[in-house]
């Protein structure tokens, strides 16, 4: 397994984890938030956790579509350009 | 190994990191933003290393565009090179002919002066192989950049950033070196170094024909100590300066002319430098010379008539005085008198010998005053030998340095060496430095001053 293998796989390891990580955040954000505590600030770290799983899931879902457009875009704005002069 | 498909993955590990910190169920503020600042620099690297051709094309696309190319600099810098290659040269000849002089004091500001052109060619060395460095591998540090860039956690990100900043501004900077100097080298006073002086004296007998090797015996006007004594060649030629003596300027040498171990004031007997006069025929009026043999007169006798017919001289004397006076014949000690005649009589002479400065020579001394001859016809004096030519004698030369004119000289060459230093040294080196700052700025645009906000 060469070195650019080994780090797509980690990369594969890392969003599974990510995802996981996101329901169990999503998940216990949700419960503080739901929880019959009658504490403003305890609420307000739960729907913080809530956003921030949310907005985790989004890049996570968008991470492929974010490099596939910048790959798009670099390959579409790189013309042909001068030779290289010689010495 | 492929380099840019490993930094695309290595920055695309760096995003799910980053989202992964994003998404942990911890609710505190600098570690989520931490999260938010791996997201953006993995975006910030996947966009450069799609970039990768675009940014080796920008660095011709502004080369083509100003006009100027790695071909101009490359010649620029062998031209500079050839400059002070023969710069040196130069001073290493001034160098060992103040050695040869003796005037090893003098010597400590020409080898500054040489190792600052030294100094200058290791710097013209190190912009060599800086240049050819970059010119040869900027894909590769580019490439290195880009891979250092895009490591997760922001370990490699400055050093990354710089390599990619210095392969652009390099590449595009060194070809514009050569504007940089010549702008600022057209300010520098360029020296002049003024002609040397010489002078050339032709030492030259009664009937104005060449004396062999003269030496000659130079003093200060009224002075008794020579200032210089020097050898002239077979034609009796004697120069002066021409890289062998640093003559003063405006200076009145009085002079005297070492021949056969006798000593003759010339006519003229002084010469002047500066004068506009550079040759000059110092004629000796009491010798008559040909083939190694010379007759020596004195001065109550006046020459009406001299024949040089090579193995026989003859010269028709009158006396503008009362006294006799004498006539010496000196010669070679290998030439052979085959007759000595006056007013057509035969006579014989006795030859006393003795070694002048490594010649053999041989005099014989006729007293007039004993020859009985008429007082006012003219004398006849024939003389038949076999000729040989004069040898060079063994003298030490002194050559003339005068102090004032070599210090003149040496300010000069240090002139020329402190512009050298600003147009070989200072110049370039504030440009590598202007361009590595430049690099750097660059870095800090790529590496941390133009962060992505993306929340």
């Amino acid at each position: 397994m060469d070195i650019t293998s080994f780090i797509r796989n980690l990369t594969v390891q890392i969003m599974t984890i990510a995802w996981l990580i996101f329901l169990v955040s999503w998940v216990i954000g949700w419960a503080i938030k739901g929880s019959p505590i009658p504490i403003h600030r305890v609420k307000r770290t739960g729907q913080t956790l809530v956003e921030d799983a949310v907005l985790a899931a989004f890049w996570l879902a968008m991470g492929s579509t974010i490099f596939a457009i910048i790959s798009y875009i670099t390959s579409n704005i790189n013309q042909p350009m001068p030779p290289p002069p010689q010495p | 190994m492929n380099v840019l498909p490993l930094a695309l993955n290595l920055a695309i590990l760096t995003y799910f990191i980053g989202v992964l910190i994003l998404a942990l169920p911890i609710p505190y503020r600098q570690l989520k933003r931490w999260g938010i600042r791996l997201l953006s620099d993995a975006i910030m690297a996947a966009v450069l290393v799609s970039a990768y051709n675009i940014i080796l094309g920008i660095g011709d696309f502004i080369l083509n565009l100003l006009g100027y190319s790695w071909t101009g600099f490359m010649s620029w810098l062998t031209e500079r090179t050839a400059i002070l290659v023969t710069a040196l040269m130069g001073l290493t000849y001034v160098t060992s002919w103040i050695k040869s002089l003796g005037y090893s004091m003098i010597l400590s500001p020409l080898g500054l002066a040489s190792s600052y052109i030294t100094l200058a060619l290791s710097a013209i060395r190190m912009m060599y192989f800086i240049a050819s460095f970059i010119w040869n591998f900027r894909s590769e540090l580019l490439a290195l950049g880009l891979l250092l860039y895009s490591l997760p956690l922001r370990i490699g990100k400055d050093a990354g950033a710089f390599f990619i900043a210095a392969s652009l501004i390099m590449y595009v900077g060194f070809p514009l070196m050569p504007v940089f100097v010549n702008i600022f080298q057209g300010a520098t006073p360029q020296p002049t170094i003024s002609s040397p002086v010489t002078l050339t004296c032709s030492i030259i007998d009664l009937g104005n024909e060449p004396i062999p090797y003269p030496v000659l015996r130079l003093y200060k006007e009224g002075s008794e100590i020579p200032i210089g004594v020097i050898k002239g060649d077979a034609r009796g030629k004697v120069v002066l300066g021409d890289n062998l003596d640093v003559l003063p300027r405006n200076y009145t040498f009085s002079v005297e002319v070492l021949f056969m171990g006798y000593v003759f004031k010339p006519t003229p007997s002084i010469i002047r430098s500066g004068s506009g006069r550079t040759n000059y025929r110092l004629r000796l009026p009491n010798i008559i010379y040909q083939g190694g043999l010379a007759i020596l007169l004195p001065s109550s006798l006046s020459v009406v008539h001299v024949k040089y017919l090579g193995s026989r001289l003859e010269v028709t004397l009158t006396k503008s005085g009362v006294e006799g006076g004498e006539v010496r014949i000196v010669k070679l000690a290998s030439v052979r008198v085959t007759s000595l005649s006056i007013n057509n009589a035969s006579l014989q002479c006795s030859w006393s010998s003795w070694s002048w400065k490594g010649v053999q020579l041989s005099e014989c001394v006729l007293s007039l005053g004993s020859l009985e001859l008429d007082s006012t016809s003219p004398i006849f004096i024939s003389i038949s030998y076999t000729p040989r030519e004069y040898p060079s004698p063994n003298i030490e030369e002194r050559r003339i340095v005068c102090y004032e004119s070599l210090v003149d000289i040496i300010m000069q060459y240090i002139s020329i060496g402190i512009a050298y230093i600003y147009s070989f040294l200072f110049l370039p080196g504030v440009y590598l430095a202007a361009l590595t700052t430049m690099a750097a700025s660059l870095a800090r645009v790529l590496g941390g001053g133009a962060r992505l906000r993306l929340i």
